[in-house]
């Protein structure tokens, strides 16, 4: 065990994840499109915390919301859209959104809905299947959405790692690797897939959204845990060595007397035992997770190589609210659910906080959500 | 940024459901429920005017990462054959009145694509660096904006600007200004080392001749020495040739290596490389002992990385 001088306020955290699973101001529209990601934070949140304790009615209405507002099912496939208010939007323009499936998955199993009873999973595999991309430079890829052109569907928008990332956790949530291949009849191109990350390596250790990009923790994270859910085996790559030392490069420190002369407005004390996303960049509490996922992905033994207890003094200390409940960006902005998700997820990968569930590196969900999944998801041919 | 006033009058809004209680509940403001009810009232027509333009616009301001709306304005360009270069300059506003909005690059790109195979006489209107002004602005208020960058480097491989000398000055440019802009240096190495065929030793001395003098400068500095790193492992050199330089940033009584002016260590990039460099000599104490000297004095918080490292060195050790 490490030590650290500070203490968890579950009970607040409880609160600030109910507070914003209700009602929400009206500066927060602008995130409409994003709210089963916002779903997803608070419910996650309070299940790391073990405050999930919703009533079987609250249950089912939560689950009837999701599927009412939400799921777009054609005759063609089943996917979730990403804002309720667009189901009014007629044929052409009510869109299925990859990220928003992933969302809508992990609550479902969340609030232990069986979902394989309600869906086709070779319907949601066409979606995910319509969404890759099958030539030119985004190949192997996939869209965020779907154009509908007189019924022809074509991947619509920017293709990136994270995006790669959603689409093998869809396909894992569906349990479609667990298929025979001749019983995969909607399955993506893996090898594509495997190879359009790849080559996304970037000579530094990161991975970048686009070749030769900047590398960026955010797309390290989803690149390592894309290919992990297509069971790649890193052990037999020496490239990732090279990942581990950038991985281990992001926790920030600014020891003397190296640092004394030079002054940086990127250079914080307060961000120290924290984590950066870049070379010479801000700390932010959501890096701390997708650090620590990225290494607990490349194996468990490797948390350990980063400073554990300086970082737990960076969120508990720093980035945690102590009045409102939730953690922050930093230690200047005002807390909100995807961070204070993100610094949970993080505590929870050691065994250092008990009173935290433990969080699948890769499907990002909770224990008891992914024992629900494995016990309960199963789609009858 | 339009000054016609429209009405939709003949339009009976979608009423956006606030009664029925639903998770994450948004109190919509007056503006957002008139400004999306009469949208998707439009989209369920499939409504092609100029009105349905105008009110994409707004409902870009307050909805930016809805993809539809985006979808939904790129039709209605298409329907009423807009000129697209008009449309290039409305992007360019709205880029600079919502720096976060990034959506707009990916549509930057469709337009720009939709041009290049429109007829020739309109693609050949089309000049690259009209987008020159533009990333600079953009960069100008955030010089690691991501998603400039990455657009810069799509416009750079579509146009095949990897030379372009505008393009190699604007990137020296950032780099002289702030020489920790990390971004500026991933793409400097995107316009020299990422299209094979462009690379020439003459290229590979003079970038590493740059680089040296810019570490020099600021020997603590991650991207310049990743930069420098990175052409000796793309390139495949030995980076043992970088130990008198190395030894520039490095004074050790420790290491038995001694100069009059300072005792300490300047780079830890130096310091570790020099550790790499022993491993290839075959000097296998010494890189221990800098490993040792990283984690316990002067990088300490990464002390069980640097052990870990070590210890590679030391079965490499007792298995010769």
């Amino acid at each position: 065990m490490v030590s650290h001088s500070s203490q968890l306020y579950i009970e607040k955290h409880e609160k600030f994840f109910h507070r914003f699973l209700t009602v929400l101001p009206s500066k927060l529209q602008s995130e409409d499109a994003n709210k089963l990601a916002l779903i997803y934070f608070n419910l996650y949140g309070l299940s790391i915390i073990r405050k999930l304790n919703f009533s079987d009615v609250e249950r089912k209405f939560f689950v009837d919301c999701i599927y009412k507002d939400y799921l777009l099912d054609t005759d063609k496939f089943t996917a979730f859209r990403s804002t309720a208010n667009f189901k009014y939007g007629g044929e052409k323009y009510d869109l299925p959104n990859l990220s928003s499936t992933l969302f809508a998955l992990q609550i479902l199993l969340v609030l232990k809905n069986d979902y394989s009873a309600k869906l086709n999973n070779h319907k949601i595999m066409r979606f995910v299947k319509l969404s890759q991309f099958q030539s030119g430079t985004m190949e192997g890829s996939f869209a965020p959405t779907l154009i509908n052109n007189k019924s022809i569907h074509e991947p619509f928008g920017e293709s990136d790692i994270r995006l790669c990332y959603i689409a093998a956790s869809i396909r894992k949530l569906v349990k479609y690797d667990q298929l025979s291949e001749e019983k995969r009849i909607n399955d993506i191109n893996v090898n594509s897939l495997i190879k359009y990350v790849k080559s996304r390596l970037n000579i530094d250790g990161g991975f970048s959204s686009q070749i030769k990009d900047e590398s960026h923790l955010g797309y390290v994270y989803c690149a390592l845990a894309c290919l992990k859910l297509l069971d790649y085996d890193f052990t037999k790559d020496e490239e990732f060595e090279s990942v581990l030392h950038w991985l281990l490069q992001r926790q920030v420190d600014y020891p003397q007397p190296l640092y004394e002369h030079i002054d940086y407005e990127y250079y914080r004390d307060e961000d120290v035992g924290g984590f950066n996303g870049r070379e010479n960049k801000l700390g932010d509490t959501c890096y701390s997770w997708w650090c620590l996922g990225s290494l607990q992905i490349l194996g468990s033994e490797y948390l350990n190589l980063t400073n554990l207890e300086k970082n737990y003094n960076y969120l508990l200390q720093r980035t945690q609210n102590g009045l409102l409940g939730g953690f922050s960006k930093d230690p200047h902005s005002n807390p909100d659910p995807y961070h204070s998700f993100l610094a949970l997820a993080s505590l929870s990968l050691t065994n250092e906080f008990p009173e935290l569930e433990g969080v699948d590196e890769s499907l990002v969900i909770t224990s008891s959500s992914k024992e629900f999944w494995i016990n309960h998801i199963s789609f009858t041919d | 940024m339009s000054e016609v006033q429209y009405t939709f009058d003949d339009v009976e809004p979608v009423k956006i459901n606030t009664e029925e209680p639903q998770l994450c509940q948004i109190l919509y403001d007056e503006e957002y429920k008139t400004t999306m009810g009469l949208l998707l009232a439009l989209l369920q027509n499939e409504e092609y005017s100029d009105r349905a333009l105008y009110l994409t616009q707004k409902g870009i301001e307050l909805l930016a990462s809805h993809y539809t709306i985006w979808i939904y304005r790129y039709d209605i360009l298409l329907h009423l054959n807009k000129d697209l270069f008009e449309e290039l300059d409305w992007c360019e506003q709205v880029a600079l009145e919502n720096e976060k909005n990034y959506q707009i690059w990916n549509y930057r790109q469709l337009i720009i694509e939709r041009i290049l195979a429109t007829t020739t006489e309109t693609s050949r209107k089309y000049e690259p660096h009209r987008e020159f002004p533009i990333l600079e602005a953009m960069l100008d208020s955030d010089p690691k904006n991501h998603h400039v960058w990455s657009y810069r480097k799509w416009l750079v491989e579509k146009f095949q600007l990897f030379r372009d000398p505008k393009e190699l000055e604007y990137v020296e440019k950032i780099i002289l200004s702030d020489l920790r802009n990390n971004s500026a240096w991933s793409h400097r190495y995107f316009l020299y080392f990422s299209n094979p065929e462009l690379i020439t030793s003459e290229i590979v001395d003079s970038e590493i001749q740059f680089v040296k003098a810019l570490i020099q400068q600021s020997p603590q500095n991650p991207s310049s020495w990743n930069y420098l790193l990175g052409i000796y492992k793309s390139q495949k050199l030995n980076i043992a040739e970088l130990e008198s330089f190395c030894l520039q940033f490095i004074v050790l009584d420790e290491l038995k290596l001694q100069d009059e002016e300072f005792n300490g260590v300047k780079s830890l990039y130096a310091l570790e490389t020099l550790a790499k460099i022993n491993l290839k000599n075959k000097k296998y104490n010494d890189s221990i002992k800098i490993y040792d000297l990283l984690g316990s004095q002067y990088d300490k918080i990464r002390v069980n990385y640097w052990n870990f490292e070590k210890k590679k060195v030391q079965t490499i050790l007792t298995s010769i």
